[in-house]
């Protein structure tokens, strides 16, 4: 797991700083939103952005105080990065008529790849049986209305 | 005990029983399936039962609605991906049991445990089901406030590392709540002008996405992890012996019998959810687990294969099935969205739930009560043939090409809530942020249970408080409210005993070391 992956780090590159601080920024920017609502609606999400931006500060200041370690990024920058691409690529093809089948044999592929399965024939199958597997359990089983193509001739 | 009679005979006809056992497997292999929820389950079986005569299409509902939520916890003890909500807690000591190789055991306990659960409960509706409706009736704003903060409170439980980390979860939650419609002056609240946010935040993509894609990036870094180690890819864990020791039964039998009395006392308030029970249940069980077990030699730390924290919420979310069934027969209130469906499943065959149910229906009415128990019975065998048989050619797929499947059922099972892009958005960023929150150790569960009583919590409060006229100590007020005051009572004690505890462990420890 990546939490394995730890070493010590600099005051700078302590993750529970930045965590901290993110969660800072992302408090005082609910209340800041929030403070534009009406009357009756902006004090409980004032109140939890507050809340939150405090708690923020407090995780960012234990961070900077005590001996906290930092997280190995490396696995999650070259695997779960690119896995996050390859979904919204196929999310995007799916919302621009691309159809069902081909962008998601060609998730599929990506996936595959990135898991680590190795040869064109193994992909190939493996990349098939799933998508047909999962249109017939969808459209077929669940009649589930999949995207639409733009052309007709895509599925 | 006519009326109980009367149940058992409409519901032994050869033709409705048949549905009930069809029932029960459909839920099993489809609750056993990664991102095919409940809701999902149900809402496919509905069509199906159109054409039925209405004893045989609402055991068929019966059936799936209480083995969905048991099927749930195939995929999350196996995959660490929950089949349906109800299972998410599950998915942490259950997969942790599998990685260690004891899959089938953790999977026989679920079973049990569910199996357990909902008898329990069935028998609880059969004899008490028109007194309890009588106390679900009691709860009013100032109450469903107080039951919010107590399933709240619930989260100690689970904060055994960074408290402000598991707090700032929580309050991740409350404030993703809040996202749509205000619910006292319908301002629309952190929507950017999207109308797919004006409802909320879509809660079905949204915890496909917390725990489905979440677990699919962390199986990827995983496989990318061993294989830069030189190590080769290990396998998914194999199912193994489902057996149960004698003596891991009784130490389990505590846990149950708490964890039912859980999932009834939350089933039969109406919405207060399967996710609440579940989680009041996992407080309960990780209570004792620290008791009685902790740091003895041969158990594994608690969230890291502990089988009491498999049993309990998946005892406690069985007895939900049936004691929700109180308030919607009674009451005509579901307790949960799945129970929610089950009104338009009644709908279909023009019934409405509400005491004349029982008037105009009651063979129907009875049969649904003594189906609950009937379907809980069957349920066991049933699902260690569906797990033998249907998990087994599931969980057989290699780990390498797991990662794929994973995101493709649960992305369509996102999109499959309303045919809409979007959700497979909500289900991607909501994995992108869980697995964040993995690697910076912030708790997940915290979060989620913040996100169901989150819009509870507001309306409530602000409901209560217009009432009172602003008097905070409404809910406090045991002349009045003595449920309300009682369940806060109970808040502050699940906050104050583990201080309380921690006091006592490091008093004793002082006072023997100037013994010394």
């Amino acid at each position: 797991m990546a939490n394995s992956d730890i070493s010590r780090p600099s005051a700078l590159a302590r993750s529970d700083l930045w965590v901290g601080a993110a969660l800072f920024v992302i408090g005082l920017y609910a209340c800041w939103e929030a403070s534009g609502f009406d009357d009756d609606s902006r004090s409980y999400p004032m109140i939890l952005g507050g809340l939150l931006a405090a708690a923020g500060l407090a995780v960012a200041l234990t961070g900077l105080l005590k001996a906290d370690k930092a997280l190995c990024l490396a696995g999650p920058l070259r695997v779960a990065l690119p896995a996050a691409v390859v979904v919204a690529l196929w999310a995007t093809a799916l919302g621009a008529g691309g159809g069902f089948v081909l962008p998601t044999l060609l998730m599929q592929i990506a996936l595959l790849w990135l898991g680590g399965v190795r040869g064109p024939l193994h992909i190939a199958v493996y990349s098939a049986l799933i998508t047909a597997a999962a249109y017939t359990l969808f459209a077929l089983v669940l009649d589930v209305r999949l995207p639409a193509p733009a052309v007709s001739w895509l599925v | 005990m006519d009326l109980i009679a009367l149940g058992f005979a409409t519901l032994f006809d050869p033709s409705v029983i048949l549905m009930l056992v069809l029932g029960v497997a459909a839920g099993l292999v489809v609750g056993s399936i990664p991102g095919i929820n409940d809701n999902i389950a149900f809402a496919v079986f509905i069509p199906f039962s159109f054409a039925m005569p209405p004893e045989q299409a609402l055991a068929l509902m019966v059936g799936v609605y209480c083995a969905a939520a048991a099927g749930g916890a195939i995929p999350a003890i196996m995959i660490k991906v929950p089949g349906t909500a109800s299972a998410l807690l599950t998915a942490v000591d259950g997969n942790a049991m599998a990685r260690r190789g004891e899959a089938g055991k953790a999977l026989s306990i679920a079973m049990t445990s569910s199996v357990i659960g909902g008898i329990a409960s069935s028998l609880i509706l059969l004899v008490f089901a028109p007194m309890l409706a009588t106390v679900a009736l009691r709860f009013g704003y100032v109450e469903n406030f107080a039951l919010a903060i107590l399933g709240m409170s619930s989260v100690v439980g689970l904060l055994s590392g960074n408290v402000i980390k598991g707090i700032a979860s929580g309050l991740i939650g409350l404030l993703a709540a809040t996202v749509g419609f205000s619910l006292t002056t319908g301002f629309p609240r952190f929507t950017f002008d999207n109308v797919n946010l004006i409802e909320g935040i879509p809660f079905v993509p949204l915890l496909v996405g917390l725990f489905g894609i979440a677990a699919m990036f962390e199986l990827l870094v995983d496989i990318w992890q061993e294989r830069k180690a030189g190590r080769s890819v290990s396998a998914l864990p194999a199912i193994g012996s489902m057996r149960l020791p004698r003596d891991l039964l009784r130490r389990l039998l505590p846990v149950w019998a708490s964890s039912a009395i859980i999932g009834n006392l939350i089933g039969m308030l109406p919405g207060a959810g399967m996710l609440m029970a579940i989680f009041l249940a996992y407080d309960q069980a990780s209570r004792r687990f620290r008791r009685c077990f902790a740091g003895k030699p041969g158990e594994a730390d608690w969230g890291e294969g502990a089988p009491e924290g498999v049993a309990a919420p998946e005892s406690a979310n069985n007895a939900v099935t049936a004691s929700s069934m109180v308030p919607l027969l009674s009451l005509g209130i579901p307790g949960n969205s799945t129970s929610a469906l089950f009104i338009g499943a009644l709908a279909i065959h023009g019934m409405v739930p509400g005491p004349l149910l029982f008037t105009q229906h009651g063979d129907i009415a009875w049969m649904i009560i003594v189906a609950f128990l009937i379907a809980n019975l069957v349920m066991w065998p049933i699902a260690f043939l569906v797990i033998k048989s249907v998990s087994r050619s599931i969980f057989a797929i290699p780990k390498e090409a797991m990662a794929g499947v994973i995101a493709l059922l649960c992305m369509l099972g996102a999109y499959a809530d309303g045919a809409n892009i979007f959700n497979i958005w909500v289900a991607l960023v909501a994995g992108a942020v869980a697995y964040a929150m993995r690697l910076a150790n912030i708790p997940l569960g915290p979060a989620i249970l913040g996100l169901i009583l989150g819009s509870q919590m507001e309306s409530s409060l602000s409901n209560s408080l217009s009432m009172s006229r602003g008097n905070w100590l409404v809910f406090i007020d045991p002349a009045n409210h003595p449920i309300s005051a009682a369940m806060i009572a109970l808040s502050l004690l699940l906050w104050l005993l583990p201080v309380l505890g921690r006091w006592r462990r490091s008093r004793r420890a002082s006072l023997s070391q100037e013994a010394a």
